[in-house]
């Protein structure tokens, strides 16, 4: 199979962060010189649909960065119809804005009643043929390819088959990018004890949108909470290294949650992500050991 | 569709969602360590109860833990949240209250009230209606100005003094008058509240849904109130005044 980075990629490169209320005034002050993150990503839900302070805020940023979209609630896999509206609301959104890219979670948050989280979608076989459905259904809606994040999880109820099997044929079957989450790998290799480096080469993606980076919290040996409330470990940085090797320097985004440092504290990651991607540009001519599959677009 | 025409990816959704909303009454799942449960109900359970303490503070404070716990759980084991949005749950919780709400013996007289106090300032923070501030001119004669109400503004009376509810104060009697307030969303988009006195709330109320010149407003308040029309006109004008300069009433420019 052939990876190529996602066509819709073109507008945005580097290394970003999500943006935070907590972050507002700190880019807003930040000196032209000092290091600015490349694009930012917001979740529509939290801009869509506000009046008063916020679409002031909206129009300063918008000017000044390139933007990606990243939805919380579409609630791709729950066993209730799609909010077409909400779709709808979104796409209005994303075209009013000139945003290309827009992903959301593998995952559903409820069912006629949201509970404003990401829940688990079991991986089976029907539910993969249910979820793609829904995607298609969503790109058709949005007039974009999008893409699926793998999520963060901590059991897997009605599981038949692999996770890795249920994302694959969920991305082969409803024709859209991987929206890939290096952190979340680590932390299920944690909660479901399997190998995080098997897994991500286990992923077979047409395209990737672009990558997730963050930090989290490991309450027993064998839980981590998916919190971004904390800096990237170690192991989750040689999983980005490994994944910048297989797709190339993809766009990555910084999520921070809780316990938002100072902007100049954060930004100490995105230039860690810049630092790897320039490394691997420098490697990249005079690396010979590429997986067969990977094309550097 | 009937419960055994469910795919069974689904079936194993709907009971794990029952679980999370009421563990007391639902089946853990078989599959899965209880403990990895009782996870997701907790990250749910506590996310939903915070966005709705952030957005009703006071309200949250005058009920014990116990109580709080029980109405949020009650909440929360509905299908309440029909909206994708965070910041619609405390306006579904909200509609809970309106339709489930039943008192007992602790609960303070006002918690409603309350409730639905702080539930408007917050709904304000984020209507998407909008005033062209800068359209607004420097307010010279407030006699000849005709004045609306901003369509940011929420008049309202209430039984209890709303905005000045404390732990301490939450189970007096009400006062013998009602509480006029009108909330607010100013040019800075800042949400105030201002407390009126019965004059200037039945001014307001003139003014709901209908623009007025503000001399023939204060004199048919003068008129209700059986006053000397000139004082009215001479008192009432600071009082457009200082409606005008807190943003609560704006000039009507459709009518000058």
């Amino acid at each position: 199979m052939t990876t190529t980075i996602s066509s819709a990629r073109q507008h945005i490169h580097g290394a970003g962060i999500g943006l935070r209320s907590q972050l507002f005034a700190a880019l807003q002050e930040t000196p032209t010189d000092a290091p600015q993150p490349d694009f930012l990503e917001i979740a529509p839900e939290n801009w869509l649909a506000r009046g008063g302070k916020r679409p002031k805020t909206w129009a300063y940023f918008r000017e000044r960065y390139p933007f990606v979209c990243h939805g919380l609630s579409l609630s791709l896999g729950a066993p209730a119809p799609l909010d077409e509206n909400f779709i709808l609301q979104v796409k209005q959104f994303l075209d009013d804005n000139g945003i290309e890219i827009y992903t959301e979670h593998l995952s559903y948050c409820g069912d006629e009643g949201h509970l404003h989280d990401l829940l688990p979608i079991p991986f089976t076989e029907e539910a993969v043929h249910y979820v793609a459905k829904r995607i298609r259904r969503t790109q058709d809606l949005l007039e974009r390819r999008i893409g699926i994040e793998n999520v963060s999880s901590y059991c897997a109820p009605g599981k038949e088959m692999e996770e890795t099997d249920f994302i694959n044929a969920v991305l082969a079957e409803a024709d859209c990018d991987l929206m890939l989450d290096v952190n979340n790998i680590y932390v299920n290799s944690v909660n479901h004890g399997f190998d995080a480096s098997e897994f991500l080469s286990a992923l077979q993606p047409k395209g990737i949108a672009y990558i997730h980076m963050a930090g989290h919290a490991q309450k027993q040996p064998d839980l981590i909470i998916d919190s971004h409330g904390a800096d990237i470990i170690d192991p989750v940085w040689a999983l980005l290294k490994q994944a910048y090797t297989r797709f190339g320097n993809v766009p990555t985004i910084i999520e921070r949650d809780f316990n938002i440092p100072p902007l100049a504290e954060l930004m100490k990651e995105v230039t860690q992500v810049k630092a790897l991607q320039a490394q691997m540009a420098g490697t990249a001519t005079s690396t010979t050991q590429q997986p067969a599959e990977s094309v550097y677009v | 569709m009937s419960e055994t025409a469910l795919p069974a990816f689904q079936k194993v959704q709907r009971a794990f969602l029952d679980y999370l909303r009421n563990p007391e009454k639902a089946p853990p799942l078989d599959d899965i360590p209880l403990d990895r449960l009782n996870l997701y109900r907790r990250l749910t359970y506590n996310s939903t109860s915070e966005f709705i303490s952030n957005a009703l503070p006071t309200f949250r404070k005058l009920l014990s833990q116990a109580r709080w716990q029980a109405l949020t759980q009650d909440f929360f084991s509905m299908p309440r949240m029909h909206s994708p949005l965070s910041q619609d749950i405390a306006g579904a919780f909200i509609t809970y209250l309106q339709e489930n709400y039943q008192a007992e013996a602790d609960d303070p007289a006002c918690l409603l009230e309350v409730a639905h106090f702080e539930w408007t300032q917050y709904a304000l923070r984020a209507d998407v209606a909008e005033v062209d501030w800068e359209a607004q001119p420097a307010l010279i004669d407030p006699l000849n100005t005709v004045f609306a109400l901003s369509p940011l503004a929420r008049p309202f009376g209430y039984r209890f003094p709303v905005h000045q509810m404390t732990v301490e104060n939450c189970q007096n009697a009400p006062p013998e008058a009602p509480t006029y307030l009108v909330a607010a969303r100013n040019r800075d988009d800042k949400v105030t509240t201002t407390a009126l006195n019965a004059v200037t709330a039945r001014l307001i109320q003139l003014l709901t849904g209908q623009a007025q010149r503000g001399e023939q407003l204060l004199k048919q308040i003068a008129a209700e109130l059986q006053q000397d029309t000139d004082r009215v006109l001479q008192e009432g004008a600071s009082m457009l005044h200082t409606l005008y300069d807190k943003d609560i009433l704006i000039t009507d420019q459709s009518s000058t």
